[in-house]
């Protein structure tokens, strides 16, 4: 039989900062996914949506989930539906919509794998409200290659099931998970806008909107203007009509950096930013947006990705506590503003969530920043990393790709508990990855 | 209805049976590896709602265990189709072949899909039902590389001519496709000539053309190229090393 099922791949992080070549395979029947030598270094990957290179790393042999994507079972009584690994976010929702089944914990881009929300533990559009991804995960199989399959959950090998759920693949390989899906609460969303001065003022709309979906968007480039943005509020609709299903051509971190060169830079950045704000001050509500619209507004709207073309982005996500987040935001701004720092867009969720492994959860404020990269880029995340320490924060690891051992030891609040068990789970470290490597997890 | 899709847990036979599984059709799922075909039934059952039925063979085996198989199809609608996307090869086939992969070649490519549709044959003539065979461009024309693989392919091709010749008249619908290039796992470990083509595509294609007869490539352009490969001189063609 053909044992030739591996062959050379380019791998590239999605935002474009980090790229290398290694072997990849793309099982698709258990045999193959079974086949590598069991002391070959490996990583799994699902969608490559990731920022960081958390899904492919030097001499690591890349397993391709995305064909082991079928749905095993589904309890009508309990509404749990166990799936492979493989299976997109869409697919998922394609499949709950029409049944009137909904999953709540949806992060921004449709075909995200199941298996990939799990490893980085992957947040929505309130996390507040709904908490993160393995909130809603009752169950998990896992392969791993000297041990074979693990079956781990909230009581069974609990620990395994807490080092998985943003544990970023180094525990083994997701095959199935089982999902706690919820009843559709409405066939659409009704999206409202409000215009802000600034984050400050965000905060205090976003805490008291008791809404369903709750985040808000900031110009984050340098001067008087910085600040200035939009809340968006979602809540349920009874429309009578459900909309539209979600249409969108797939994009992927090489399709998204065709463009030889960014067309981001504090000019054009500012103009967009006004424009983006301009529409929002005169579309108010949005009656009856789809829930897939709501869910994935990267689908449909990529150009914002595009034009940072070749050379990439840069974004930073981190947590801080509720009573650190207001001089958070004076000291962000303030860094920006003085450094002429090369950011685009700031971007704040309420969050609450059970931080495990390596994942960025607890309670707290997200604040994201979107950077065009230039010669000023990395130095001024260099401070923003001293603030972050100062402020106590925690990092979002498949957010951002240039964590240093040194910074994540301080800013990821599981890292120690993390290393500490995968080195007895696994004395070997079989499961490897560029991140792994970066943070002496390897 | 019911279909049993040889072969169908991977590649172009799971395409197949995505593609029958959508139009409504009821499967019957035969592959090595329960594992496979198990879990594409389940999903084939949660997402349209159809009966499907997983049944591990292994076609190496002689003889084919035909009981499994026949007991599954009594809890089934009407047998209508037997579809054989079913086939191996091997990276070590060339001329030269040790005898036991020699065997093995054989009898998965070609052997155990005649057996197949010898064994259904009379329940398909009953139900005016449909044969599908799939072989491949590598058949073209015999060359180092693959001898054993194309010998048993083309032997099924010419399997399949006498099957039509037998059909005639019959009610029997009985279709041979000549595969180019499809992105399956094969090709995905491999340095290809031309662009592959989706499985899912080619799957549509013999769903929506299930019921004509003849021998048919697909893709399409794969017939110039198989022609010109055919038509080439010997001092030309004895020189490629494909």
């Amino acid at each position: 039989m053909s044992s030739g099922l591996v062959r050379e791949t380019r791998f590239t992080t999605f935002d474009g900062t980090l790229s290398l070549t290694t072997a990849h395979q793309r099982p698709d029947r258990f045999c193959h996914l079974e086949s590598p030598d069991p002391t070959r270094h490996r990583i799994p990957r699902g969608g490559g949506y990731a920022y960081s290179a958390a899904s492919f790393g030097e001499s690591s042999l890349v397993q391709d989930l995305t064909c082991f994507n079928r749905f095993l079972a589904f309890d009508a009584a309990t509404l749990t539906l166990k799936l492979e690994a493989g299976v997109r976010l869409i697919e998922l929702m394609e499949w709950a919509l029409p049944r009137n089944l909904y999953f709540p914990v949806l992060p921004g881009y449709p075909l995200i794998t199941l298996g990939g929300c799990v490893a980085a533990d992957v947040h929505g559009k309130n996390p507040y409200k709904d908490g993160t991804f393995s909130d809603w995960v009752k169950q998990l199989t896992l392969f791993h290659p000297q041990k074979g399959y693990i079956t781990c959950s909230a009581t069974e090998h609990p620990e395994l099931f807490a080092m998985t759920c943003g544990g970023y693949g180094l525990t083994g390989v997701i095959t199935t998970l089982t999902l706690q899906l919820t009843e559709l609460p409405a066939p659409a969303l009704t999206l409202s806008r409000y215009s802000v001065a600034n984050p400050a003022a965000a905060v205090d709309t976003l805490s008291t909107h008791g809404t369903d979906i709750a985040y808000s968007w900031h110009d984050a480039t340098p001067g008087a203007h910085f600040g200035r943005g939009i809340v968006f509020s979602g809540r349920w609709s009874q429309c009578l009509k459900q909309p539209a299903s979600l249409k969108f051509r797939p994009m992927t971190a090489t399709s998204r950096a065709r463009l030889p060169f960014s067309a981001w830079n504090g000019v054009t950045a500012r103009i967009a930013n006004a424009a983006v704000l301009l529409h929002g001050r005169y579309k108010h509500d949005n009656p009856e947006t789809g829930v897939l619209d709501t869910a994935f507004p990267f689908a449909s709207n990529v150009y914002f990705h595009k034009l940072f073309g070749r050379p990439g982005l840069r974004e930073t996500q981190f947590l801080v506590s509720e009573v650190n987040i207001g001089a958070c935001l004076e000291a962000v701004q303030k860094l920006i503003c003085d450094t002429r720092a090369p950011t685009m867009m700031l971007s704040l969720k309420r969050f609450r969530g059970r931080q495990t492994a390596l994942s960025m959860s607890g309670t707290g404020w997200l604040l994201a920043l979107d950077c065009y990269r230039n010669e000023r880029t990395d130095a001024f995340l260099g401070q923003l990393d001293e603030l972050l320490l100062a402020m106590g924060g925690q990092v979002n690891l498949s957010k951002d790709s240039r964590v240093s051992q040194d910074i994540a030891a301080h800013t990821v609040a599981g890292l120690a508990e993390f290393k500490r068990y995968l080195f007895a789970y696994d004395r070997e470290r079989i499961m490897r990855s560029e991140l792994s490597d970066r943070l002496g997890l390897s | 209805m019911t279909y049993i899709i040889i072969g169908g847990s991977s590649g172009l036979g799971r395409a197949l049976a995505e593609k029958f599984a959508a139009q409504g059709c009821e499967l019957v799922l035969v592959s090595r590896d329960a594992r496979d075909t198990g879990a594409l039934a389940a999903d084939l059952t949660i997402r349209h709602g159809v009966a499907v039925t997983p049944v591990a063979m292994d076609l190496a085996g002689s003889p084919l265990p035909f009981d499994a198989l026949d007991s599954v199809l009594g809890n089934h609608a009407p047998l209508k189709g037997l579809l054989l996307p079913a086939g191996v090869n091997d990276d070590a086939d060339k001329v030269g072949l040790s005898a036991e992969k020699l065997a093995f070649l054989s009898r998965v490519n070609y052997l155990a899909p005649c057996e197949l549709l010898n064994h259904y044959l009379p329940l398909l003539e009953k139900n005016s039902g449909v044969i599908i065979g799939f072989g491949s461009v590598a058949t073209a024309r015999g060359r180092s590389r693959n001898a054993a693989y194309a010998a048993a392919k083309n032997a099924l091709a010419s399997y399949f001519q006498s099957l039509a010749h037998y059909a005639a008249g019959r009610g029997i619908s009985c279709q041979y496709y000549v595969l180019g290039y499809l992105d399956t796992n094969l090709a995905f470990s491999q340095t290809l000539l031309f662009p592959s083509a989706s499985p899912g595509r080619v799957a549509d294609a013999v769903y929506r053309n299930r019921f004509r007869n003849g021998r048919f490539f697909l893709p399409r352009p794969w017939y110039i190229l198989y022609r010109i490969v055919q038509l080439l001189p010997w001092a030309v063609f004895r020189r490629l090393t494909f």
